[in-house]
Order: structure tokens, then sequence, then C-alpha cells
């Protein structure tokens, strides 16, 4: 009863007239810039945050979160398209996303990435108004040694991310290790492999090295004047939906994505690109075909493209329920409340109940305005694979360059951006994944810190990682995931050696 | 060295005057004749730059020349120290942070700039902050924290948002005054620390003002204010120099511009910075942000600055933090 009150109390705020408008133009904005490789909604939200001091707290909040949903939805559609990911959130679909273009079925994953999304949102926002607060406070549970264990998943998980030789994707994931290690040391706050360079200090940036790697790489290949790789991509409007094949096989992705996405998503730390990467390799662990993964397999798509809305979404929850931001983006949505007097926090939800009721519910009408407008345009996206290619990837690079400048007005981060860009086309023609060491780079620092804090409050005690129920179990879980992969591998050779002794 | 500069630059600026046939202070007054550029040292939404396009707002009514803000995030400020160095010294480049990268992080690490780089303009805020535990910890008070911690030597946590932070300083200066020893983990930001306490991982958060929400719900107790005065919002809890440690440094919201800027213009920047914090409009976002209002004019801070540091160098020597001149 309670709790239809309270959405009749969100569907009253959401549809205001001033707020609706705001969500519509939040969500554009974002699926704009989510477009656009560079600008994520972390800078894009910075510009508009000062304008929010002039229009309700409801609407404000309602348009910020609007840009960064809406940003999820945008990303995938450069990844898929032109392989480079418009957002972090985006990298792994540019693996598989990509390939079904090339197959001519850049629709069918646009598609389904849409879909998933809007599932995904939906039924998220659903959870948060449901369990905000018991869920909030089962995330404070989990301390350094938990975090550390949750990481250690992530990581065994390296190789399934990588489609070549495993040696590469584990000397990939090291020296992904060692540029996380750049920057202040936790403990004794002393430059670690900074060579005295002042911006060094605070760690090597993700999105310029992301889109180095990525965006710039991609360019770098194509100024080879072979035939670009994307032009094979069917643009005929035919095959612009998924089909009932691919429903069939993306439903169960979709599901895991939506649980996975939200539970890391509460989770500080990880966020959405820890969620995409999981929800990845995930699928391609239990899947039937794991072969087909890297090669346009449709899981690949709507199981991580589900995994980053849900993930959104879960990122409110210690938000809006403890006054925790998880992240860069939660921490703008916070500044936003608090300029206009609002704290978020313990209190928040009991203290303003129209704003966190006119927010969810704004989420579900934002979700349903975002596949209105998505799906009809994806025939206009695919368009832009008519582009000839000298143009497209000159755009590309502008893109890429103001893109890196803007995250932090830097044109320190744009030198980085480049440094990268030649790494990872010395990747590429030398056959080394940059996934591993992208997935290394971000979870790296947060593996060392937790690491650090859980040896540091139990006086350096390992046990502490298996005597605390959920780490310990995480940690079994980690073990047996190891045990499984490496129990063919022996079977295997066991079989060879017996062929072999046979045939003496 | 440093009158030394300034003397040049007022050398500097009269030859100027000379040649353009106009004395400095009628410069001065004209000044500013086109837009002035503010570096904020942190990310857009932070409270640092909530507080500077609020100032900037007011200040440009005041002097008739729009103000640019320009976000240059890192490194806690020092990035847009590094770039403001190299500006022009004219006034129409500045930079607003806190300052402990121009005072307390130069004790610690080597830097690309000094102090002497710099001609402090003037200072609007100060930072409170404040050791906080769960509300159902068995501490009451600052002494009972203490005296358990004196009992379990070592195994009492506290969570700051970083090593060399001012108070992991004060909280290590706290246990060498009383002879005890507790364990420091560090967290990158405030907000991780009390998710820390909450969920029970440490003991305690030192940290700025952002539990002051908690406290208020009754999830957090507020056991000590690092600062020389009571919070106004909470006039029962007692500030580090009450309960015996004569600690109280807190950071400090400053206006900086490149060494070399002439005094009058300096001079005439400080005085429309002070009247627009003096403003109604500006106590009311400070209060937003639960920041305290306190002023310190361009000579003043110049000194103060360097007082802090020298100060602040004297204390990690004696409780041997390691910095990166020593290690």
């Amino acid at each position: 009863m309670d709790i239809l009150s309270n959405i009749a109390l969100g569907l009253g705020v959401a549809f205001q007239p001033e707020n609706l408008l705001f969500c519509t133009l939040g969500v554009v904005i974002g699926t704009l810039i989510g477009v656009i490789p560079g600008i994520g909604p972390v800078g894009a939200m910075g510009l508009l945050l000062p304008a929010t001091m002039y229009v309700s707290p409801e609407a404000s909040i309602i348009m910020l979160a609007g840009i960064y949903y809406g940003a999820q939805y945008g990303g995938t559609i450069t990844s898929v398209l032109v392989r480079i990911p418009g957002e972090a959130t985006s990298i792994v679909t540019c693996i598989d996303g990509h390939e079904m273009a090339r197959n001519g079925r850049a629709g069918a994953a646009l598609g389904i990435a849409a879909w998933g999304s809007f599932i995904a949102g939906t039924v998220s926002v659903l959870v948060l108004m449901l369990v905000a607060q018991p869920l909030a406070s089962m995330a404070l549970r989990f301390g350094p040694p938990e975090y550390f264990a949750i990481i250690c998943i992530g990581l065994v998980l390296v190789t399934h991310l990588s489609q070549g030789s495993t040696l590469k994707a584990l000397m990939m994931a090291f020296v992904g290790f060692i540029l996380g290690g750049v920057g202040l040391d936790l403990v004794t706050a002393l430059p670690r492999f900074t060579l005295g360079i002042n911006e060094l200090s605070d760690g090597i940036g993700i999105v310029p090295v992301v889109m180095g790697l990525f965006g710039v790489a991609e360019v770098l290949e194509n100024l080879e004047g072979r035939e670009p790789n994307v032009r094979t991509t069917e643009t005929r409007v035919k095959n612009l939906w998924p089909t009932m094949a691919d429903w069939a096989r993306a439903k169960w992705p979709i599901v895991r994505g939506t649980v996975i996405g939200f539970f890391i998503g509460i989770l500080p730390g990880g966020g959405g690109v820890l969620a995409t990467f999981t929800s990845y390799a995930v699928e391609r662990r239990i899947s039937k075909h794991p072969e087909e993964f890297g090669k346009g397999a449709i899981e690949g798509v709507a199981g991580p493209e589900t995994a980053n809305n849900a993930a959104a979404t879960g990122g409110l929850v210690p938000l809006l329920s403890l006054g925790l931001p998880t992240g860069p983006i939660m921490a703008m949505l916070f500044a936003a409340l608090v300029i206009q007097g609002v704290q978020p926090g313990p209190m928040f939800i009991s203290n303003h109940p129209q704003i966190f009721w006119g927010l969810v519910v704004s989420m579900y009408v934002g979700n349903l305005l975002l596949l209105i407008l998505n799906l009809p345009l994806i025939g206009v996206w695919v368009q832009i694979l008519k582009t000839p290619g000298w143009m497209l990837y000159q755009l590309i690079f502008l893109f890429c360059l103001i893109g890196a400048y803007s995250v932090n007005n830097s044109t320190f981060d744009v030198l980085v951006m480049l440094v990268f860009g030649g790494i990872g086309y010395l990747m590429r023609k030398f056959r080394y994944d940059a996934g591993p060491m992208v997935l290394a780079f971000v979870l790296g620092p947060i593996l060392e810190q937790n690491l650090r804090q859980s040896l540091l409050i139990s006086h350096g005690d390992f046990s502490i990682f298996v005597t605390r129920p959920i780490s310990g179990a995480i940690l079994l879980l980690v073990l047996l995931i190891l045990i499984s992969n490496v129990l063919p591998y022996l079977r295997a050779r066991r079989r060879a050696r017996g062929q072999f002794r046979g045939a003496e | 060295m440093k009158f030394n500069l300034k003397a040049l630059g007022a050398i500097c600026g009269l030859a100027l005057g000379a040649i353009l046939g106009m004395a400095p202070n009628v410069a001065a007054q004209d000044f500013p004749t086109k837009p002035i550029t503010i570096l904020v040292g942190y990310n857009p939404g932070d409270n640092m730059d909530v507080m500077t396009r609020h100032l900037a707002e007011l200040v440009e009514k005041k002097l008739g020349q729009p103000i640019n803000i320009v976000n240059k995030p890192g490194v806690a400020g020092a990035v847009s120290l590094g770039v403001l160095a190299q500006a022009a010294p004219d006034g129409y480049t500045l930079a607003s942070v806190v300052d402990t990268p121009l005072s307390r992080m130069l004790t610690m690490r080597k830097m690309e700039y000094t102090q002497e780089d710099f001609a402090p303009v003037m200072q609007f805020s100060s930072g409170v902050t404040g050791v906080v535990v769960k509300a159902d910890s068995p501490w009451q008070t600052f002494e009972e924290f203490i005296a358990d911690a004196k009992a379990n030597p070592g195994k009492i946590t506290y969570a700051t948002s970083g090593a060399g932070s001012t108070m992991h300083v004060a909280m290590q200066y706290v246990g060498k005054e009383a002879g005890l020893d507790w364990t420091h983990v560090p967290y990158p930001g405030a907000r991780d620390t009390l998710a820390a306490v909450l969920g029970g991982h440490v003991a305690a958060a030192v940290g700025s003002t952002q539990w002051v929400e908690d406290v208020r719900a009754g999830n957090m107790r507020l056991l000590a204010v690092i600062s020389d005065a009571r919070m106004p919002a909470f006039p029962n809890v007692p500030t580090l120099p009450e309960l015996g440690f004569d600690f109280d440094a807190h950071a400090v919201s400053i206006i900086v511009a490149p060494a070399g800027t002439p005094e009058p213009i300096v001079a005439k920047l400080d005085e429309a910075f002070h009247e627009a914090m003096e403003t109604p409009q500006f106590g009311e976002t400070l209060t937003k942000l639960i920041a305290a209002k306190e002023y310190r004019g361009h000579a003043e801070l110049t000194a103060y600055l360097k007082k802090v540091k020298e100060d602040f160098a004297g204390i990690i020597a004696d409780l041997g933090i390691p910095t990166e001149f020593n290690k």
C-alpha cells in the first residue's frame, strides 16, 4: 500500500511538464555524448551543473540522471559501428558488437543492445524502489577483504576476455598492472613511477588510455590505406532488427546481465566497467558455443550492454540511501543535490520523498523515451557507415582529441592518448589484445588498495581473507573457477601423453 | 628572496608605467580591462568549484569584467598551481585552491613550484575536520576513545582520505602526545572512510564535514573537532586544543596569483573578493556546504602560508612520517 502511494507521488512529480521536459533533455544529451568518444557523462554533467542551480532540485537530478543512463545507450553505437567505445562501459561491446556489424548485422546488435538496456533499466528501477535501503546496508558489510575477493574474480576472468594466446593475455594483464601502479602510493603518499611529472601523481588517466588504445589505434590502422574493415557492413534496412533466433540466444544473457550489473553497480569502486567485463566473461564461460565469441556472438553484446544499464541504476542505491557516491558520476549527482541544499544521506528518502520517487519514476519514463528514440534511429546511425572512410576517420580522430582534452582540460591527457594510440597500434600489429591490459589497469589499483587496507586492519595477518564469511566464500569461488580452467588442460595433456605411450 | 622579487616586480611595473606614460597605480585603477580567468584545481561540482563559481559571479559585478572558470583538476590542486606558475603575472589569471598543495604538500614531496612562485590574494573559507565513530560503538567521548587505544596498542584503526593529510598527521600527533599506538588505514576519498565506519571495518573516520548528515541522523557520533573553534552546528563537541592537544592545522580555501603580479592589482582583487565573500548570498552557499567563513588579506595570508609550511615540516619530522626528502 505504502509503495503504491509512493509511486503515485513519483508519477505526480515525473509527469509535471517541467520535469518531463528535463528528463527528455537529459536522455537526448546523454545519447549524444555517449555517441561521441571521449566526451563522457562526467564532463557533460559538470558543464551543466552550474545551470541546474536555476531549476528545481527534482528537475535538476532528473536531467542529470537522464544524461547518465542515456550515455549508456549512446556509448554502444560507436562501439558496434566503428569499434571505438563511446564510453568506458562499452569497451567489451567492441569485441562482438563490431564483428556483428562486419557480418552485416549492425542493426541486430544495436537493436538487442537497446532492448537489453531497456529491460535492465526498467527491472533495476523496480528493484531500486523495493529494496534500496536493505541493499545499501548489506553493501556496507563489504569491507576491504570482500572487495579484494570480488576483484580476484574479475582478474581470473582476464583470460576469458582475450581472443588470442593466453600467454599474451597474461603478459598484457601484467603490463596493465604496472601502468595502474603509477601515481602516489596509498599508504605513504610518496610518488611511484611518476618521473617527476606533476600530472602523473594522480596516475595515468583511464579515459586517455582507453581512447588511445581503441580509438587512435583504430584510426592509425585504417591509415594503412587498406580497405577499412567496416566497409563490409550491410546497410540495408531489412536487417535492422534482431530475429527470433537472436532473441532466443540473447534472452538469458539479458537476465543475467541485469542481475550482475545491478549488484556490481551497488558496490563502490568497480561500477559499470567491471559489470560489463564480468557479464562478458560469464556469458563466454557458460556458452555452449564459446568459439563464436569474438566472431560476432550476440550474447557478447546483449549481456554487457544490459549490465551497464543495470549498473547505472544500481549505483544510485548507495548514493540515495546512504549518501555514498560510488564513482565520479555519482559524486556529480551528489553535488547537484548539495548545491540545491538537499543533503543525500540516510535521511534522504524520508526527508525528500518527492525527489526520490520523482527520480525513480522519471527513470522508467526516461528508459521508455530512450527506446522510442533509439530504435528508429538505428537506421540513421547505420548510415554513418556510408561515410567515406577518409572522412569518418578524420572526424573520429578530431573527436578523440577533443574528448581527451575535455576530461580534465589537460593537454597532458592528450599526449597520453597519443602515446597509447601508438602503443595500441603496435599491439594490434603483433596481435596483443588490449582487453586484458585495460582490465588489469582498471582493477589493479583497486586490488592493491583493498589488499593493503585489509592487511593494515588485520595487522598483517593474511587469514582475514578466508575467515570472513563473504570474502571466504568468494575466494572459494575464485579457486573453483581456476580449477575448472586448468582441469581441461591437464586432462588433455594426460590424454596426449597416453596416446604418445600407445604409439610407442 | 621574496622581497627581492617584489622589489623587482615594483621596479618593472614602474619602468613599464613610465614607458607607457602612466603611473602603475593608474593601471591598477583601470584593472581589469579584459576578462579574468580563474583556474579551479578540482572537478566541477566539488565544494571548491561550487564556492569559486559563486564568488566569481559576485566579483564579476564588482569589477565589471566577466570571469571565466576553468577546471584544472589533479593532485589535490597542485596541477592548477603548476599551470598558474607559468601564467603572466598581470592579475588576469588566478587560481582557486585549498592551501594544502601550497603549504603542507611542499614539505612531503618535490613539487614543480615553490611558495615563492605565487602571490597569495586572499582566503575566503576554512575547512573543519572531525573524528567520528559509529553510534553503537562503546566510545562516548574522545577521552574514552584514547583510553581504549592506550589499553589496546595497535588494535584501534582509523581511516582518513590519505597519508600525509592533516587528519592523518593530527591523529599521529595525538598518538604521540598521549603515548599510544593506533593504526592508520588510508582510503581514496572522504566518503569511503565513512562507509568503512558504518560497515564496522574501522573504528573511526577522520575527515571533512561530510559526516554531518550521519551524525544528525544518529548513525555516527562526533568525538572531536580538529580546529581552533567549536562548530556552531555541534556546540557540545570539544576541539583538539581543548582536549589538551595543541594541534589545529586545517585546510583553508584561497585565491592565488602568479608571483610578480603588481601589488596594487593584488590589493584590488583582495578587496573585490573580500567584499563578495561577505555578502549574505555567499554566506548561504557556505552554510549549505557546511564550510566556515574565514578571511585573511593578501599580506596576512602570505605570512600564514609560510608559517603553516614551517610548522608542518617540524611536526612531520618529529613524528617520523616519511617524505620524499628523507626516504
